[in-house]
């Protein structure tokens, strides 16, 4: 099945070759980019490889408003990790940031351009309360009111329901499982928690360690549903498992021995033909299962046409910060939120002065 | 090619396949099978360059929902590619709604530039910005000022380039509301303003051409020079007085489209704005005050 | 009073600032956070001296009283709550021996 971005395709996979697309091309390629929130990720590889000057104009601008989009979410992940970082230092207990905020967190070559929409951690499942908790002291609030949401969520999910930042705007995602207590397959969640590496200049925060990484999002990407990103996640998948494998020769190995480990060999696998299938990725013959059952390729070449494609609804890729969301739902013209903040630290700061003039 | 020489019949036929439209920096394709579309763009658009281009910055297109809902009560969405951000308008909005469609595309995607809120001019190689207060008037002061030999670079977006700090030119049509409407229409003869959106959720709103000589010359850019808060108030005498440039720059980031996004580039940009502006406040009623201020600013 | 002795810019603030001519305030980037924030004349000559090098509120409140202030702690420890709310400043630990003056 040839996919339906191949040009896109060949940018994420060979950047230098978007130098030699016209721009007719790149008149197809910039849309695909910006619905599927690959527009950031773009710019970063066509900056990697110096190509802006060799990219029509109008063409890097549109690359680079993705890679500003993309920058200024990794300063904010910075710092909102920062606060997660002073809040949860109390419990004792590691914490684990997972998907594209540990993408940022670890530097990995998957943060480049990344887009994202919110912040996902993990977290020993006996402490999701405490956790829960604690968050709540520092401005979290849960975003999900209706009593039935959230015993769904509590009752049914591996997490709890999403938090916002009441300041930021920031949602974030407390996870204590990889997968949905229903999920049909099982995980050790624990062996996860217990390979991870601390991040340095924090206390409790750590990244799972980098065939983890991988695992975590292979399986996110395959149980979730979530479509919309399917390419962008694909495309990060691509980017670590080139890089970690491009580093050391025993990467295959040990990524399916660890698959084995964590129950996580179907997830993969299914990853792995896509990867093949779409970005023509080159991965040695592994001891997994394989796609055996009519039912399964029924699901294998279905995922090959959700994830090649590229989607409308995943086109403003900052839904988790305030700013964007007000600005599209106003039709443009209010102030966003959370620039009305310096404003009021300004009156606070103001007072301040007056106070000082009467002493 | 000017979109004049095109006759309307021909610009509706040539809307449906799809136009090219060049607005300062950004080329647009616009996709319409709405005859008011056709007729707004055919009276505002008239001195713009038209083709058809091998890549456009924003493909965008105006079009009925599908099914039975669209002879009930005809609406109509504004798409950038397969995307809709707003929601449906009122078909007799359609060309309002192109306009603040094209708006949404430039000030949301557009990040090469900082985008402030604000309507700027030029006069003797020196750009005059007028930070959008609502109510200040600022909508009319341009309109006016257009019409009196000013160049009009952008009404509602002032870009800001980030490779010189010069100010990059729209020259697109002004946006005019309510009474202002027929303000600038009793103040010039040769205002030409398209056909009025009633009940928006603006008010009435309508579009003032812009001068041929400022769509000629949309690839010039221009040095910012002064910052006026302008401030309409019934009977004031005209006074102008200094505004800080701290709280300047504080109006500007709050207002702008993109400063926060653009981060530690975004505060360069606005405070070396600042360093190159003189920044005033203008309190006036009379606009014969407000034209003589202006023209004594770049005098 | 009771706030710590010695104060300086957290290391990652990344702070950039601007003041211009004939103004008495300060605009300044917090780089960490991406907020811009507008500062008295006393808060910003506060920051300016932070990121030279660390501040002693003793030294402050000297250099206030000398310029007529009455009740220099008090007006500190407003204009400190602001700047700690703003993540500009961070107490430093001092070993006794070490402090500078």
């Amino acid at each position: 099945m040839k996919p339906a971005c191949s040009d896109l395709i060949l940018a994420l996979t060979s950047p230098p070759a978007m130098a030699g697309f016209t721009p007719a091309q790149w008149d197809r390629i910039v849309p695909q980019a910006r619905a599927a929130g690959l527009l950031g990720r773009l710019g970063a590889l066509a900056a990697q490889h110096n190509l802006a000057a060799a990219l029509p104009k109008p063409v890097w601008h549109a690359l680079e408003a993705g890679l500003v989009f993309a920058e200024r979410q990794a300063l904010a992940v910075h710092y909102e990790l920062a606060k997660l970082d002073a809040a949860l230092a109390g419990l004792g207990i590691p914490v684990l940031v997972l998907k594209g905020a540990a993408y940022v967190a670890a530097g990995s070559p998957a943060a480049a351009g990344r887009m994202m929409t919110d912040i996902d951690i993990l977290v020993p499942k006996q402490a999701i309360h405490d956790t829960e908790a604690a968050l709540m002291l520092t401005g979290w609030v849960s975003s999900h009111h209706d009593a039935y949401d959230q015993r769904y969520y509590r009752q049914w999910m591996h997490e709890i329901p999403p938090m916002q930042h009441i300041r930021s705007g920031t949602i974030l995602d407390v996870h204590h499982n990889l997968l949905p207590e229903t999920a049909r397959i099982r995980t050790r969640p624990d062996l996860i928690i217990a390979a991870a590496c601390p991040l340095p200049d924090r206390v409790c925060l750590h990244v799972p360690s980098e065939p983890d990484l991988i695992l975590h999002s292979a399986t996110h990407l395959m149980h979730e549903g979530e479509w919309k990103h399917g390419l962008r996640d694909l495309s990060d998948l691509y980017a670590l498992i080139v890089a970690a494998s491009d580093r050391h020769d025993e990467f295959w190995p040990q990524l399916a021995e660890r698959a084995r480990e964590l129950n996580l060999e179907r997830p993969l696998a299914l990853v792995l033909v896509q990867l093949q299938r779409i970005f023509g990725l080159q991965a040695p013959a592994l001891d997994l299962p394989r796609a055996r059952r009519f039912g399964d390729r029924i699901i294998r070449d279905l995922l090959t046409r959700a994830l090649s494609g590229y989607h409308a609804s995943c086109r403003l890729p900052l839904t988790g910060f305030a700013e964007f969301i007000l600005f599209v739902r106003s039709h443009w013209l209010r102030m966003p939120a959370h620039l009305l903040i310096p404003h009021l630290l300004y009156k606070a700061v103001k007072r301040e002065k007056v106070t000082a003039e009467e002493g | 090619m000017r979109l004049a020489e095109l006759s309307l019949p021909e610009l509706e036929s040539r809307l449906t396949q799809g136009l090219g439209l060049v607005t300062g920096p950004f080329r647009f394709h616009l996709t319409s099978r709405q005859k008011r579309v056709a007729q707004g763009l055919h009276a505002l658009y008239a001195d713009f360059e038209i083709g058809t281009f091998d890549y456009y910055d924003y493909h965008v297109r105006l079009a009925h929902p599908a099914g039975i809902r669209r002879w009930l009560r005809p609406q109509i969405f504004f798409w950038l590619d397969d995307f809709s951000p707003f929601k449906p308008l009122p078909a007799d909005h359609d060309f309002a709604q192109l306009e603040w469609g094209m708006n949404w595309c430039i000030a949301g995607h557009a990040h090469h530039y900082l985008m402030l809120h604000a309507a700027v001019l030029e006069k003797n190689g020196q750009a005059v910005i007028l930070p959008g207060d609502p109510g200040a008037g600022k909508s009319t002061l341009t309109a006016l000022l257009a019409l009196s030999g000013w160049r009009l670079l952008s009404d509602e977006i002032t870009l800001i380039d980030r490779d010189d700090g010069m100010v990059v030119p729209l020259a697109r049509p002004v946006s005019l509301k309510n009474a202002s409407i027929d303000v600038v229409r009793n103040f010039s003869p040769a205002a030409v303003i398209g056909e009025a959106a009633r009940d928006t959720h603006k008010g009435t709103v309508a579009h003032l051409k812009p001068p041929a000589e400022s769509v000629a010359r949309m690839a010039e850019k221009a040095m910012p020079r002064h910052i006026v808060f302008p401030r309409w108030r019934d009977g004031a005498a005209a006074r102008s007085s200094p505004h800080s440039k701290a709280d300047a720059f504080i109006h500007a980031a709050s207002h702008a489209f993109n400063y926060s996004l653009l981060g530690e580039l975004g505060f360069t940009l606005t405070a070396q704005m600042l360093d190159c502006c003189d920044c005033r406040n203008f309190e006036y009623s009379r606009l014969s005050d407000a034209l003589e201020f202006f023209e004594g600013l770049v005098a | 009073m009771s706030l710590p002795s010695h104060w300086r810019v957290p290391f990652h603030s990344k702070l950039i600032w601007r003041r211009w001519p004939d103004e008495d305030e300060y605009v300044f980037y917090h780089g960490a956070s991406g907020d811009t924030h507008r500062l008295s004349e006393l808060a910003g000559l506060i920051m300016e001296q932070a990121l030279a090098a660390p501040v002693a509120c003793a030294t402050l409140a000297e250099w206030l009283r000398e310029q007529g202030d009455t009740a220099p702690e008090a007006t500190l420890e407003h204009v400190f709550a602001s700047l700690i709310r703003l993540e500009f400043i961070e107490p430093v630990a001092i070993e006794p021996g070490n402090a500078a003056g």
